[in-house]
């Protein structure tokens, strides 16, 4: 470290300030114009303060869930959508898919192109 | 913490001293400047309010001087720390490590490039941050330096927080959180100094301090 009283008293400074300067550093930076700008410089930073703001806005957040409660409320939300899936692809398949095979009841007997087996012609229509 | 009663009830009126460690303070004690309104059952509302209470300004003064004053910016960040502080304010009881912690997540999502679009002029600057006391030559001085010199700097030389508070801030180790504050330090040192030769330097309380230091040891030497 150098002994000169610029270079301490700068590095002084540079250290952040605590307490008093040497007497000897006082000495030079009072007739030092290199010096006392370098004090206006601290001053200017220690001037500065930042408890002076004012509180930001507060953005109100919900309170997080305790993992129990979470994993509880995925579970029955994955139990309602299967459930519901379910639901969708039973209703579905009842009305896509046709009687059990032999069973025609219901069917447009016309539609099959010929009586059905084991039905007599009326009368009538000889 | 004291309670009071009044027309609606029992509020808290919340103390903080250097044994509680809900307290941010490092430079004294706050005492807040009224009753708080909250059920006294409610704890961990108390606690949320007190960690608010002690982290708020001094966070949002931290986040204008990183920003440069860009104050939409800055409360936003401050209030998006400030929240996510507070939901985990039972974890973070020790005062100054939660004081780091908050001015690291600001600093974490500090944009570093300015938008051209959407930042306020420099006047606009100039004025949020003259609210804190910065002056005009001392924006233009931090106006020159980085993000996270300003950071460094606020952090060391305003807040006074120990090395170990640093690191977590810069999110550094020990050496480069030691080489960024003294770089930082240095450069605002430089380039204040360089702007003070435009006009004769302002005495301040240190000036004044010298200056009688050194008329104290002069008047003794005559005699």
């Amino acid at each position: 470290m150098s002994d000169d009283p610029h270079s301490r008293f700068q590095a002084w400074l540079l250290n952040g300030p605590r307490g008093d300067p040497a007497r000897d550093l006082a000495l030079h930076a009072s007739v030092c114009p290199e010096c006392m700008r370098w004090v206006a410089a601290q001053d200017a930073l220690s001037g500065i303060d930042l408890g002076r703001a004012r509180m930001p806005a507060w953005r109100p957040t919900r309170p997080r869930l305790s993992t129990a409660v979470r994993v509880a409320r995925l579970v029955a939300v994955t139990a309602t959508l299967a459930l519901l899936g379910w639901g969708i692809a039973f209703g579905a398949r009842q009305l896509t898919s046709g009687p059990a095979s032999g069973d025609q009841s219901g069917q447009v007997l016309s539609a099959t192109g010929r009586p059905a087996s084991g039905s007599s012609i009326s009368p009538s229509t000889r | 913490m004291v309670a009071e009663t009044g027309p609606f009830g029992t509020a808290w009126r919340l103390h903080y001293t250097r044994q509680n460690p809900t307290a941010l303070q490092r430079f004294g004690e706050v005492e807040l400047s009224g009753p708080v309104p909250l059920r006294a059952s409610d704890e961990e509302g108390i606690l949320r309010a007190a960690f608010r209470d002690a982290h708020g300004a001094r966070l949002h003064g931290f986040a204008l001087l990183v920003t440069l004053g860009d104050q939409p910016l800055a409360a936003s960040l401050a209030a998006d720390a400030l929240g996510e502080g507070t939901r985990q304010a039972d974890v973070l009881r020790h005062p100054e490590r939660a004081a780091a912690w908050l001015r690291a997540r600001v600093l974490k999502s500090t944009p570093r490039r300015v938008s051209r679009r959407r930042a306020p002029t420099d006047e606009g600057r100039m004025a949020a941050l003259a609210t804190i006391g910065v002056d005009a030559l001392t924006y233009r001085t931090l106006a020159s330096l980085t993000v996270e010199e300003r950071a460094a700097l606020a952090a060391s030389s305003l807040e006074g927080f120990d090395p170990l508070d640093i690191e977590e801030i810069l999110g550094s180790g020990a050496r480069v959180a030691r080489r960024r504050t003294s770089d930082a330090r240095w450069k605002f040192f430089e380039r204040h100094v360089a702007g003070e030769y435009a006009a004769d330097p302002r005495i301040g309380p240190l000036g004044s301090r010298v200056t009688e230091i050194a008329d104290q040891a002069l008047t003794r030497n005559r005699r």
